[in-house]
Parts: C-alpha cells; structure tokens; sequence
C-alpha cells in the first residue's frame, strides 16, 4: 500500500517517490516507516511527526493514503 | 456564483461624490476578487503617467472571494494603488477584522480617487456611506484615533477602521495603513497615497450577509482542516533555544524534500513568526549588518538575546485575525519600557526583530519592542524604516554621513539608543529623519557621494528579511514581482512547502 511521507532531507528518503509516496505491505506501522527512512533511535523520541496530523505511536497500523509528516521548520514571517 | 457582493464603491474625494458600481461576474469568474478585482479597477481608472500622490491615483480597499463564507484562512484585506514608492502597482496585505467587514458593507471593494480638500474618513453603516470631518483625529497617531472613530461611531456593532498615523499624513513614501491597534497593511506606500488624499480612515458599520453556493461543503472543509490545525502543539521540551540549533542543522543539508507546510502551525502556534528570530540567523536566511554580515558577525552572543522565547515572555494575551484557526497574534506587555511610554505593542513579527535586530547588529530586545510600538502608531513600515536605518549606519560607518548630518547621533552598528532617536526623527520627518522617511532609495539620490551603493532595494522598495543568497527563488521575485522586494509572494520554500507539483501536473517536485 501507499502512504504520503514528508519526511526531513537528513532522512533517507530514497525509497519515497516524486509525488512522496512510500510504498509500505498491508499493515505496515509508524515503526516500519521510521526503519525505512533510517531515523536514527537516538532521533526517535525528539522528532515530531503526525499521522494524520494526529500524534501516534509507533505501533500505529497504517492504512492506505495515510500522510506521515515530521516537523521540519521553515524560516519566515 | 456566489461569494462576492458583486459591486464597489467609488469615491471621489475632491467632488465627494460617492457612486456604486456593479462590476459584471465575468470579471470575478477571471480575476477572482481581493488583488485580482484591484488591479481590474486600477487598469481601467488610472490614466497611463499618474503621479502616484496626485488626484488622479486610485486607492483601493478589497477583501477576498471567499471572506466571509465560512472558508478558514481568507480574512485578509488588501490596498491596492499605483505605488509611490516603486512608480508601479502597489499592493500590501492585511490580516486584523477589515476584510468581513468591507463586504459586510455590501461590497467587493472600496476606491478612492481625487483629493479631500480638508482631513476626511469615510464612514459605512446603516445610513450608508457618508463623508465625514476628520479634523479632530489628523495629527493623531494611528492608535490613538482607530479609538476615538470607533468610540464615535459605535451604536451596536463595533467598526472595523483602518486609518492612517502621521507618517501617512507627512507622506512618508513608507506609510502604510493601519488596522486593529497593531496590524498594517505595509508595503507600497499606501498610506502615503491615502494621505496625500487627505483622507485619514475607513470606518466600516456593516451588516449584509455574505453567501455562498455551498455553505455546508464550505464548512465541512474547513471543519476538517480546523480539527487538523487544533491539534498540532508543541511539546513544552521543545524550547527556543532550540531553534538556531534547527537553524545550524537546515546549513548543513546538502538536498532538499518535500515539506508539510501543516506542521508548521505547531511553531506558529507558539512563537508566532518571531520563532525564526535566531533559526534564520544560523540559517542564513535573515540578512546581517545591511546585508554585507553573516552569522560570524551576529554571532550567538547577538542573536541569542532576541530569542523566541524572550519575545513570547511579554505576551499576555494570544489572538486570532478573522478565520484564522494558527492564532499567530499576541500583545505584550511593554510598560518597563522607555519609561512606560506605551502600556503594550501587538507581538512584533520576525520582520520587525530582524530588521531592527541582525540588519543594525542591535541585540536590544527591548529596543526593538519599543520601536515596533512607535512604528504601529506612526503607521511606517517596520522593513522599509529598519533599512534605512542601515542604510544610514553605513554611510555614517563609510563617512558619508557626518555627527552634523545626523545631528549629533551616533550611528554605530548596535546603537539601540541612536536607533530609536533616528526613528523618532523619521517619524517626525525632522533633519536626517526627513531625508530617510521616503526609503533607501530617495535618501541617497539626497546624500549622494555613492550612497547608492548601500542602498538595498528592489525597483525602490526595501526587500523582506530574507537573503535571497540563501533562497534563490526569493531573489527572482524581489526582481520580478509587480511590487518588488516582496518577500510574501513566492521563494522556493514556499514552493516546497504548497507541494504545487503534487496538484499542477508538468511541476518540477
């Protein structure tokens, strides 16, 4: 199934394609897409990132059309 | 289609006739309303070589096609007029409760052509629009007279005004208008043009109703992108010490992905737009010492003093602009400042910090808390003022400008004190104050001796804080915008962030 992931540069993305879809097996969790982008375990606990724009474990079951997205800032105003 | 009130007002201020016109749906379906509807009526009104401060300009007011339907996000309101400034289109934009209130008035747009031969403002309510004397408030700051024309023209429903301060009544080629004891429509020189046409305010008392096709499709989407908003809080570890670290780490990626511009809200929640205070520092982004520093100079000893978090420890009291869901505004309370001059001041903008903190390397927090009040009241825009102030220390750094030029002042880079003065002085238009009260660009045709080559503008207009070195795409829009030096419209985060290739297929991602 495929789910939206906005994820930050520093994080593998290689596998998310040009329209940030990322290709995860029918009940896939947060978790499987953090091994995915190769989040470092020490980065875990301090990125923030939404499923849905809702926070979720990492035990979440993803369901198609799911959007994972990370805080990353922009500078403005 | 619905969603526009389908007609503006015209106003002649040297006649004082006041007409309505119907604006036929074609225009609406081409140019949707807000900019679009300005430009239409600016096209077909101003006579090609207008003199942007004679009675032939036109100044418009216009609220968006969705304000007022129910539609989150679309509360803005837009001056529109052949520029002052630049010499071309002018536009600046708004937030505040203007935007409903224009249409609730029964239109689209509101426009003003000729000169006032006395000081006047218009009024709208249920009698309809009528010119009235503005005497008694000419000569009052923007602040103090918003409260003395809604005090008088409040019966039930409290107005919406947006008025002019006394730098629009001097004609400071960078006034704005200004709107809710702290917002400003800024760029352009708007409130220059209201000025020249002597017309010190709008003050809106209307109550139609604003329809739409579909109120509950409306609605629902809104509902659902509100409930996504609601829910994005910062976790309280994440503290603005963090964020010129966060600035650091954006310096050291070497590509760039894709962005939720969603998540963004959970910072803007928090800080507002000051949380990149010190992020845009150690990115890059903010411009430094009148664009010729770097982060070597505004070093964390510099930047760590106008950090987020101290900003937001003067803030009392957090608002929203009209269907605003982010809530982005704040007050804060200033009245340790500058001898309790001012009680308060609207939360100054990442603009306002870093015009008046990395471009003057003033690290004087409260200074700048104490200038953004000064400037909100006088109705100057905080950009355009701050680089001229840079401006001006350069020149007096490279000699061009003398104790004398300055009247004995100081202008050394950080001087906070000579910074405020100098701002006073614009204000008042008073000795070099004068000279840099119509922007960078007038002030070293004035002081000539190659001042020009400090002088940092974009078609004549002072470009936002963001270097362009740092997004190239900015740069090619302080170059090309119709109202150069516009940092608002468009800059490759932006692009980032909408994800248009996601929608636009032929996008480059």
């Amino acid at each position: 199934m495929k789910v939206k992931v906005y994820a930050p540069a520093f994080l593998n993305g290689d596998e998310i394609d040009e329209m940030g879809n990322l290709t995860v097996p029918a009940g896939a969790t947060l978790r499987d897409v953090y091994k995915k982008l190769q989040v470092p375990l020490l980065l875990r606990p301090v990125l923030i990132c939404r499923v849905n724009y809702e926070k979720s474990r990492l035990d979440r079951k993803l369901q198609e059309g799911d959007v994972i997205s990370f805080l990353f800032p922009i500078s403005g105003g | 289609m619905k969603g526009y009130m389908g007609k503006i007002l015209f106003v002649n201020l040297t006649s004082g006739q006041i007409e309505e016109r119907i604006i036929p749906d074609r225009v609406y379906e081409m140019l949707l309303s807000g900019v679009g509807l300005g430009a239409y009526v600016l096209y077909n009104e101003i006579p090609a070589g207008t003199d942007p401060l004679g009675p032939e300009n036109v100044l418009g007011f216009t609220s968006g096609l969705l304000t007022g339907t129910g539609s989150l996000m679309t509360g803005r309101w837009m001056v529109v007029c052949k520029s002052p400034l630049t010499g071309g289109w002018g536009d600046a934009n708004c937030g505040g409760t203007l935007a409903p209130a224009i249409k609730q008035c029964g239109y689209d747009g509101i426009f003003f052509s000729g000169i006032a031969e006395k000081p006047v403002y218009l009024l709208i309510n249920n009698k309809g629009p009528q010119l009235k004397d503005a005497s008694h408030v000419w000569g009052k700051d923007a602040t103090e007279s918003e409260e003395i024309l809604r005090a008088e023209n409040t019966v039930k429903k409290k107005p919406a005004v947006a008025v002019i301060g006394t730098a629009g009544e001097k004609v400071s080629l960078i006034a704005g208008v200004c709107h809710d004891g702290g917002r400003i429509a800024a760029r352009s020189g708007g409130g220059a043009v209201m000025g020249s046409k002597r017309l010190k305010a709008i003050v809106l008392v209307g109550s139609k109703p604003i329809k739409c096709h579909d109120p509950q499709e409306v609605k629902k989407i809104s509902q659902a992108y509100a409930d996504k908003i609601r829910k994005q809080n910062l976790p309280g570890i994440v503290k603005g010490s963090l964020l010129p670290l966060m600035g650091k780490a954006m310096t050291s990626i070497k590509r760039v992905a894709p962005l939720d511009g969603m998540m963004f809200a959970l910072m803007m929640r928090k800080w507002g737009t000051p949380m990149s205070n010190g992020m845009a520092v150690t990115n890059g982004d903010t411009p430094i010492k009148n664009w010729a520093g770097s982060v070597k100079d505004y070093n964390r000893s510099y930047y760590s003093k106008i950090n987020a978090d101290y900003v937001i420890k003067r803030e009392y009291r957090k608002y929203h602009c009209y269907s605003c869901v982010v809530g982005c505004g704040g007050v804060c309370d200033i009245s340790d400042i500058g001898q309790g001059r001012f009680t308060h001041t609207h939360k100054p903008e990442y603009e306002t910090c870093s015009v008046f903190g990395g471009l003057l390397m003033n690290r004087d927090l409260d200074s700048i808390f104490y200038i953004n009040e000064l400037l909100n009241r006088a109705g100057m825009d905080s950009i355009s003022a701050g680089h001229a102030v840079a401006f001006a220390m350069e020149c007096y750094e490279k000699g061009l400008l003398t104790p004398e030029d300055t009247g004995g002042l100081k202008l050394t880079w950080g001087n906070a004190q000579a910074v405020v003065k100098l701002i006073e002085m614009m204000i008042a238009r008073e000795g070099l104050g004068d000279i840099l009260a119509d922007g960078v660009k007038i002030a070293a045709g004035k002081i000539g001796s190659g001042a020009e080559e400090y002088a940092i503008h974009a078609g004549g207009q002072e470009p936002g804080m963001h270097d362009s070195r740092f997004d190239p795409q900015m740069g090619v829009h302080y170059s090309t915008d119709p109202t150069p030096g516009r940092h608002t419209i468009g800059a490759a985060q932006y692009y980032n962030m909408t994800r248009l290739w996601e929608r636009y297929p032929g996008h480059p991602p």
